[in-house]
C-alpha cells in the first residue's frame, strides 16, 4: 500500500443527500465498512472516507466532507484500511440499521450478499436514497418492535451513539444470547492508525480496541458487552 | 541532513543522533514498524508513545476538535503500562533499525527510579524522554530529572507554554536536554462547549519559536517541535539553535516527509 493520487470527480445530490464521487484506482476503493484516508494539499488532518457505492472511475462518499472540496480537487489517498463488514454466508434475514444522517454506507452490503434470497430490512430516519427494490425501509422508531425478526444485524453508527445502541439492544440480548451482527463505529481517527493515540478507542468485550486498527467494523455482541462494563 | 548530529555533549552523556530528526512521543506507537506512510529508516531516532508506570485507560471523553490552523486532541494518553510495554516490545526495540527512546509519563518522583531501572540495559534503547506533567512545579521537575539520572541520556519534555520557566531551573545542571510538549488550550466543540486538550497543527509553530528562543537563551539544549508542517521549518529551527527536531501531527497528515530528512 502506498500513497496514491485521486481527485474529487463530482459533487451532487442523490435523493436529497449530498454525495461526492472520488476518482481513484479500483484497488484503492474501500470495501463496505473499510476506510480510506484522503487529504487535499495543505490539509492539516486526513479525512476518513467510507464508500457509499462504487462507480467505474471510483467510489461515492456521503456528506459531510470538507467544504473546501470541489470537483477537480486533487487528493492524496492512502488505503483501504481497517476491517470492513464480513457478512456470513448463512444470513437469511438481514436488518440494516443506519443511526446517522444517511443510510448510504450500508447499502453497498446489498450487492455483497452471496444469496439473492436474503430478506433485507433497513431501519433509518435518513431519506431513502435509491433503495434497491427488494429492501424494505422503516423508520428507526419501528425497530424496537422488529428486533426479533433478523438473524443478522449490520449497523452504521458513531462512537457517540453507542450508548443508545446498547439501550436498544438490552432486551434483545436477554432473549437472544446468540445475537449476531456487526457494527461500523465511525469516529475521529486522527493518527490514521499509526500512533495508537487512543482517540478512537472503544471497549469490546473486556478490553479496549482501536477503531482505526481493530475496526472500524466490530462484532455487535462484543461491542454491547463492552458497553455494559 | 545526514551530516547533522543531535549531540548530547553538553550533558554528561555521550550520545549522537543523526539525522537530528525524530518523531514526537505519541505519534507512531511503541516501536518502529514497517509503514508505507512513514519511512522509519529516515529518522534519527524513534520516540515511543507515553508510557506510565501503571496501565491507563482512554479518557472518558476523547476529543479531536479542529480549529483554524490546527486541531485539539484529548485522549488521556492510554497505554498498557510500563511492564506490559516492555514485555510486548522489548524484542522489537532490540531489533530496531534506529535508536529507540521510551517516553515515560511521570506523575510522582517516587516512581521514576523504578521506571528507569526497568529500562536500563535493554537492547536498542539509547535514551529516555521524561514527560513532565503540565501542572508540575519547577522544583518537582528538578526532583524528577535527578531521580531519572542513570545510564541512559535524558530528554526532558516540558510544557511548551512554560518552556522558559523550566529551562531556567534546569540550565547548568548538565543532566538533560529539553524537548517541548504540545501546548494545551481550549476550543469550542461542535455543541459550542469548551474542550481542553493538546494543540497541534501549523498554527502552533509561532508559539514553538517563542519557546525555543526562551530555552536557547537559558543555555540549555533543546529539541524543537510544534507545528512543523514544512521541510523549511526544520531548517529554520536548526538554524535558530535547536539541536534537533521532533515531528508530530504532520506524520499523520499524508504529507510525504520522506524527503525532508
Amino acid at each position: 500500500m502506498r500513497r496514491i493520487l485521486g481527485h474529487v470527480a463530482e459533487i451532487g445530490l442523490s435523493a436529497g443527500e449530498e454525495q461526492a464521487l472520488i476518482a481513484c484506482p479500483a484497488e484503492s476503493i474501500p470495501a463496505p465498512g473499510q476506510y480510506l484516508l484522503a487529504a487535499e494539499k495543505g490539509a492539516i488532518q486526513a479525512t476518513v472516507l467510507f464508500q457509499s457505492g462504487t462507480r467505474k472511475q471510483g467510489f461515492l462518499i456521503a456528506s459531510p466532507f470538507p467544504e473546501s472540496w470541489q470537483p477537480g480537487t486533487a487528493l492524496t489517498l492512502f488505503g483501504p484500511l481497517g476491517r470492513g463488514f464480513q457478512l456470513p454466508a448463512d444470513v437469511n434475514r438481514l436488518a440494516m440499521i443506519a443511526m446517522g444522517n444517511t443510510n448510504s454506507r450500508l447499502l453497498p452490503l446489498v450487492d455483497n450478499l452471496k444469496s439473492p434470497q436474503v430478506s433485507i430490512t433497513l431501519f433509518s430516519n435518513a431519506q431513502p436514497a435509491d433503495l434497491p427494490p427488494d429492501v424494505e425501509a422503516y423508520p428507526i422508531q419501528d425497530l424496537e418492535d422488529s428486533l426479533d425478526w433478523p438473524d443478522f444485524f449490520a449497523i452504521d453508527t458513531t462512537l457517540g451513539r453507542l450508548e443508545a445502541l446498547s439501550a436498544l439492544f438490552d432486551q434483545v440480548r436477554q432473549k437472544r444470547p446468540g445475537l449476531r451482527g456487526q457494527v461500523l463505529v465511525r469516529t475521529h481517527m486522527p493518527c490514521c492508525g499509526l500512533g495508537k493515540c487512543g482517540v478512537c478507542a472503544l471497549r469490546v468485550k473486556r478490553s479496549w480496541k482501536l477503531s482505526c486498527e481493530d475496526g472500524p467494523v466490530f462484532d455487535l455482541p462484543g461491542v454491547l458487552t463492552g458497553l455494559s462494563w | 541532513m545526514d551530516d547533522l548530529l543531535l549531540d548530547f555533549s553538553t550533558t554528561k552523556y555521550d550520545l549522537e543522533i543523526s539525522p537530528p530528526v525524530m518523531n514526537a512521543a505519541g505519534t507512531l506507537g511503541y516501536a518502529p514498524q514497517s509503514s508505507d506512510l512513514v519511512k522509519f529508516d529516515r529518522l534519527g531516532a524513534f520516540v515511543t508513545n507515553p508510557i506510565s508506570l501503571h496501565p491507563r485507560t482512554p479518557a472518558r471523553a476523547r476529543i479531536n476538535q479542529p480549529f483554524p490552523g490546527g486541531f485539539l486532541l484529548h485522549s488521556g494518553y492510554p497505554n498498557p503500562g510500563l511492564r506490559a510495554v516492555i514485555k510486548k516490545y522489548t524484542t522489537r526495540w532490540s531489533r530496531s533499525p534506529l535508536p529507540v527512546i521510551p517516553h515515560l509519563l511521570v506523575h510522582q518522583v517516587e516512581d521514576v527510579p523504578l521506571m528507569v531501572s526497568q529500562l536500563e540495559g535493554r537492547g536498542g534503547l539509547t535514551g529516555i524522554e521524561l514527560g513532565i506533567p503540565p501542572d508540575c512545579e519547577t522544583s518537582q521537575a528538578i526532583d524528577i530529572v535527578q531521580a531519572a539520572v542513570g545510564e541512559l541520556p535524558l530528554i526532558v519534555r516540558v510544557p511548551m507554554e512554560r518552556a522558559g520557566e523550566f529551562a531556567d531551573v534546569l540550565a547548568g545542571s548538565s543532566l538533560a536536554v529539553l524537548s517541548l510538549a504540545p501546548p494545551r488550550g481550549t476550543v469550542l466543540d461542535q455543541q459550542g462547549q469548551p474542550v481542553r486538550g493538546r494543540l497541534f497543527g501549523p498554527a502552533i509553530f509561532p508559539f514553538a519559536l517563542t519557546a525555543i528562543q526562551e530555552v536557547i537563551e537559558s543555555g540549555i539544549p533543546v529539541i524543537a517541535s510544534g507545528g512543523v508542517y514544512e521541510q523549511q521549518q526544520i531548517e529554520t529551527l536548526l538554524e535558530l539553535g535547536a539541536i534537533g527536531v521532533q515531528l508530530d501531527a504532520v506524520l499523520w497528515s499524508l504529507i510525504d516527509v520522506e524527503g525532508w530528512v
